[in-house]
């Protein structure tokens, strides 16, 4: 690959990170420069060219807006959910005792089994549609598989030959688990956080699909997409926008940490084959 | 070994089906109101609400109906739906035939899927048809369904007139001799799950490639194939078998979506119709039937990694 | 549950859910040419397994009516300014002081061939007024609870005579309410046995009825030979009647019903004054037991804004008065306007400071979570806090009687003499407002025993303007009814829910 594709490809990446970052985090101060009373639902906008969403918003304005409250509560759900499931998964896997894989994990086999849609419910209903009751109920139906995920991915890692090997030349516990396991682990976590930040995105949608009750005036873009699916065909863009910046914000972040755990070089199993 | 893994199981997953039950009752009594306020409409008195309260047996305490149904469910009885009188086998047998028979279709087309998919992307990471792959799978992953059901059903159903667009006024039997009422579905479900999974297969490939072990064993001239089936490929698949294991709650809330859009008689609609009629002898009973499923598949899928992936024996 | 009468108990997949289902980049409709064949398919909104063909239980949900009536006649029918229509019943006169009614039946068979008559009538009101016999209650056993069953009896095979416990000069009017379909002898064989235009042929809850022409219909029989009505949501609906799956398409969000305004081979229809948006104060507990503080908020929220928002513009503002375009509606008085001086010079008169209150809702209409939030907000500008507290959509019309200070709803099209009674008597059911007054009791009573028309009206009309002046209730719009069908049959049904002539489709022709 010549250095001049490569520099393009890091440009691709950097826009598919930077503009949706940059929209979410700067685009609440764009916002307010749109004016602020309701246009005709689902037509043309004056302000931009991308029309009115189902209440009449200017679909730009919407999105400027509502990309901070997506970015801050998507991130901060699937961290926590990330946080938790890990250490189950993280003890499952390094424990030498059976039974305290089964305890662990046992659980987390029947809570698979548990509708995350209610959950869900239970805790909008419960809570008179809180926003931060539906995160954490979002969070908690994350844990399980994340739990299952990581144990499994580590499993092989830290009961692998290689482990047994430094463990004999001496290595120390730190040295052995927070720089060899956690290099070979950052791949398939990092292709599995873009998968379940996905999930944690489109449970909210999903869940104003079967009619649960929050605050489905927010321009959040999740919420977006899911209450303006109605006019797709009439005003495509007030779907298309949101929808393009969450796969724009997701792609980037996956390609990003491609990037970041490795260079092509190393990874190249016909080059390494050639090495050798 | 396997024997005793099974054995182990088997009594674990009994439990396991037993806590996963209690759990949903328990859940379900947090929902607000019982079957006899949604069945009381506006034209019912108080009185009336009362009156079905006692034809259901809602007056008698949540914990021994709990009891009861279990009793009753041991011998392979079910119950007798709150919403329609008619007893829960018969409700939920149609539903799980429909989905039983998306889920293997999907199944069988996704392995292979997911398997070339992340073999081709992560034997040659950065190449161009890495890039092509991986791509297109992490946009499918972050496209809503409901978007990607609604263009495929307008592009191929309405304005090519390829395939039927719903399920709308047909048999379960019709469906299910016709299989062109299921490709829409199917290819939704289809995009919907080998999306992540290629990339997980993607990443575990890569990582097995680039680990010493197969710098080192290829140095000694063991042959690629070799490598590749015998020893990549097994370790490489570990995560991306998890994700398969998910079989319980995807089931359900996953395919919702497709439900709905299609008008496909499945699991996942008939579920939120008893949450919402506060129907327990329905929601346990498909609880039961797919817990009983996802904990077989799960421990399957368990025994599976435990011989890819031997290990010293544990105390 | 509901309804026919609080519209929309909940569709699966919510109320936003609408018809997504037509990626139609307007205007590249994707025209069929489409031909009229004996075989009709119409899709509603499903409601799942507890759909039923029970006349007697059918009122839970819009596909119950459309199925029941397609196999059951009534002795009355509403037409849809609410007024009652001869049905089964070809006459029917009071004796003087309103208490005993004599009823001649019209010559009609049941699918079986037996001949209908006054046992069958007598047979189904014992069955409603009897004990409930499953998960469902009847629903017209309120309604129709003034009926003294031993003091009724059948004259001759095609004459009944029906006695009241008290002067009810409105019987036809309750003889045409929901759940009063006659069914034979009151009693449900295996098989559905009706007098109604079709014939019943198979029937899966969730999914579909299936019936076929009954040649000997009293009305003349239908021009169709099949009739399926199908359950659906949303986005399914909006696709099958795009894809010529179906015929008729039920129950469509505005959005959707102007994508499929551009489509060839569709025509749509918006029927105007279907669904009544109310908020409810209750009047038994603070701050709404204050006259003023009533009045007040009738005049502070901004129901243009509303409407224009919240309902996505389809929807007309409305003034207050329960039942525009129907029998016994007062239409001389002053409409409440959006005059937010004035309502805030009442809530001063009132003395009432930092005014707050919750607001009970649920998305169990469209529109309903996005009206909230935007009362709020216009309440808001005027110091008044509003907070939004979200409910089940599918206990929320059983938990609105007990919880919250304001709550809000949707009713279908009634009468209006219903309305009241069921609605706002002090010893009424469904009492979203906590309305006791005993004038307003007193005024209903005497109403019902009231002969002429006329004075019937004069009397509601005096009940109109207490609620209109005072009451709990803010009718603050109303919206259509949007449906589509295919252009190639003829005598689509144009009635208002509730209406004998809504989904109603045996005179469906090409």
């Amino acid at each position: 690959m010549s250095t001049g594709t490569r520099w393009i490809g890091r440009v691709v990446v950097g826009a598919l990170l930077v503009v949706p970052l940059a929209v979410a985090l700067a685009g609440p101060w764009v916002a307010h420069l749109a004016p602020d009373s309701p246009q005709a639902p689902f037509s043309s906008s004056t302000w931009s060219p991308f029309g009115t969403d189902r209440l009449g918003r200017d679909v730009l304005a919407a999105v400027l807006e509502g990309g901070r409250p997506l970015v801050v509560t998507a991130g901060l759900t699937v961290a926590a959910a990330y946080l938790v499931g890990s250490v189950v998964g993280l003890a499952a896997a390094t424990t030498r005792h059976a039974w305290v894989d089964d305890l662990l994990m046992r659980p987390v086999d029947v809570a698979l089994c548990f509708p995350s849609l209610l959950v869900v419910l239970v805790a909008a209903l419960r809570s008179d549609g809180s926003g931060v009751a539906i995160a954490v109920a979002v969070g908690l139906t994350l844990v399980a598989p994340i739990a299952r995920f990581v144990r499994m991915a580590a499993r092989d890692v830290v009961q692998g030959p290689a482990m047994d090997a430094l463990r004999l030349q001496g290595a120390g516990l730190l040295d052995r688990y927070a720089r060899h396991a956690a290099g070979r682990l950052a791949r398939p976590v990092a292709a599995d956080l873009g998968v379940r930040l996905t999930a944690a995105i489109y449970v909210l949608a999903s869940a104003n699909f079967i009619g649960i009750g929050f605050d489905t005036t927010s321009p959040d873009w999740a919420v977006s997409v899911a209450a303006n699916k109605d006019g797709l065909s009439l005003a495509p863009w007030s779907v298309a926008l949101p929808a393009l910046l969450i796969v724009a914000l997701v792609l980037g972040l996956n390609l990003l940490g491609d990037a970041v755990l490795g260079g092509p070089d190393r990874l190249r199993w016909t080059r390494t084959a050639r090495r050798g | 070994m396997v024997a005793r893994f099974a054995a182990r199981r088997a009594l674990i997953g009994a439990l396991q089906v037993v806590v996963l039950l209690v759990g949903i009752f328990a859940t379900s009594l947090l929902l607000p109101g019982d079957a006899a306020d949604v069945q009381s409409s506006d034209l019912t008195t108080a009185a009336q609400r009362q009156e079905t309260r006692e034809v259901l047996g809602l007056d008698t305490a949540p914990a021994a109906r709990f009891v009861e149904w279990v009793g009753h469910a041991a011998t392979g009885d079910l119950g007798t739906s709150y919403a329609q009188g008619r007893p829960v086998t018969e409700v939920i047998t149609g539903p799980l035939l429909v989905s039983g028979a998306l889920a293997a279709a999907t199944t069988l087309l996704l392995v292979p899927i997911a398997l070339g998919g992340g073999f081709v992307a992560g034997l040659r990471p950065g190449s161009r048809t890495d890039r092509a792959i991986t791509t297109v799978s992490i946009a499918l992953d972050s496209v809503p369904d409901f978007v990607l059901a609604v263009a495929l059903v307008f592009w191929l159903a309405l304005s090519w007139r390829l395939l039927p667009a719903t399920f709308v006024g047909v048999d379960v039997g019709q469906v299910l001799r016709d299989p062109r009422f299921l490709v829409l579905p199917l290819v939704v479900m289809v995009a919907r799950v080998s999306a992540p999974l290629v990339r997980l297969v993607r990443a575990g490939v890569i990582d097995q490639v680039g680990a010493p072990y197969v710098v080192q064993a290829e140095r000694l001239g063991v042959p690629r194939w070799s490598l590749l089936l015998r020893h990549i490929g097994p370790n490489a698949l570990a995560p991306a078998m998890q994700d398969l294991g998910r079989t319980g709650d995807s089931l359900i809330s996953g395919v919702l979506v497709v439900e709905a859009v299609f008008a496909v008689p499945g699991v996942s609609t008939t579920l939120l119709d008893a949450i919402g009629n506060r129907d327990q002898p329905v929601i346990l009973g498909l609880v039961l039937v797919i817990g009983l499923v996802a904990i077989v598949v799960n421990s399957l899928i368990d025994l599976a990694g435990q011989r890819m992936v031997p290990r010293r024996l544990r105390a | 549950m509901t309804h026919r009468i609080a519209l929309d108990r909940r569709t699966l997949l919510g109320t936003g859910a609408g018809g997504l289902a037509a990626l139609a980049l307007a205007g590249c409709g994707s025209g069929t040419t489409r031909t009229a064949d004996r075989s009709f398919t119409a899709v509603f909104q499903g409601a799942g397994a507890s759909e039923t063909i029970d006349p007697q239980l059918a009122a839970a949900t819009f596909i119950d009516e459309s199925r029941t009536k397609h196999l059951y006649d009534g002795l009355f029918e509403i037409d849809s300014t609410m007024r009652p229509l001869p049905r089964l019943a070809t006459t029917a006169e009071p004796d003087a002081d309103g208490t005993r009614w004599r009823l001649s039946l019209r010559d009609a068979r049941w699918h079986d061939g037996t001949a209908f008559t006054g046992e069958d009538v007598l047979g189904t009101l014992a069955r409603i007024l009897g004990k409930q016999e499953g998960a469902k209650p009847f629903n017209a056993a309120s309604s129709l609870a003034g009926i003294d069953l031993r003091r009724s009896r059948v004259v001759e095979p095609r004459t009944v005579e029906i006695a009241t416990t008290s002067p009810s000069f409105e019987l036809p009017s309750l003889l045409a309410s929901i759940g009063t379909a006659i069914v034979k002898r009151g009693r449900l064989g295996d098989k559905p046995v009706g007098t109604g235009p079709f014939r019943f042929r198979s029937f899966q809850p969730g999914r579909s009825l299936r019936m076929t022409r009954y040649e000997d219909h009293w009305d003349g029989a239908p021009w169709l030979e099949e009739l399926s009505i199908v359950s659906a949501e949303p986005e399914a609906r909006q696709s099958a009647v795009r894809s010529g799956q179906a015929d008729f398409a039920d129950n469509l969000t505005p959005t959707a019903r102007r994508t499929l305004d551009g489509v060839s081979g569709i025509d749509t229809q918006a029927r105007k004054n279907s669904g009544l948006l109310f908020f409810a104060m209750k009047t038994d507990r603070p701050p709404f037991d204050d006259v003023d503080v009533r009045r007040a908020m009738m005049l502070l929220i901004d129901r243009e804004e509303l409407v224009k928002v919240a309902l996505e513009g389809a929807g007309e503002v409305s003034d207050d008065v329960f039942g525009r375009g129907y029998q016994y509606y007062a239409d001389d008085l002053e409409p409440h306007r959006h005059d937010p001086d004035e309502g805030l010079r009442l809530l001063t008169r009132a003395g009432v400071r930092d005014l707050s209150f919750d607001l009970l809702a649920a998305p169990v209409a469209n529109g309903f979570l996005e009206a909230a939030t935007l009362v709020s907000r216009q309440l808001a500008e005027h110091g008044v806090r509003a907070r939004v507290r979200v409910g089940s959509q599918d206990t929320y019309y059983t938990d609105a009687l007990t919880q919250g200070q304001m709550t809000m709803g949707q009713s279908g099209p009634l009468p209006v003499p219903f309305h009241f009674s069921s609605r706002l008597l002090s010893t009424s059911e469904k009492n979203y407002t906590k309305w006791t007054d005993p004038e307003f009791d007193r005024l209903y009573d005497q109403a019902q025993g009231t002969r002429t028309e006329d004075g019937r009206a004069a009397v509601y009309h005096r009940m109109h303007e207490i609620l209109h002046d005072r009451g709990g209730f803010i009718w603050w719009a109303t919206t259509p009814w949007n449906t589509a069908f295919s252009t190639a049959y003829d005598n689509l049904p144009d009635g208002v829910p509730n209406a004998y002539d809504w989904a109603r489709f045996d005179k469906v022709e090409a």
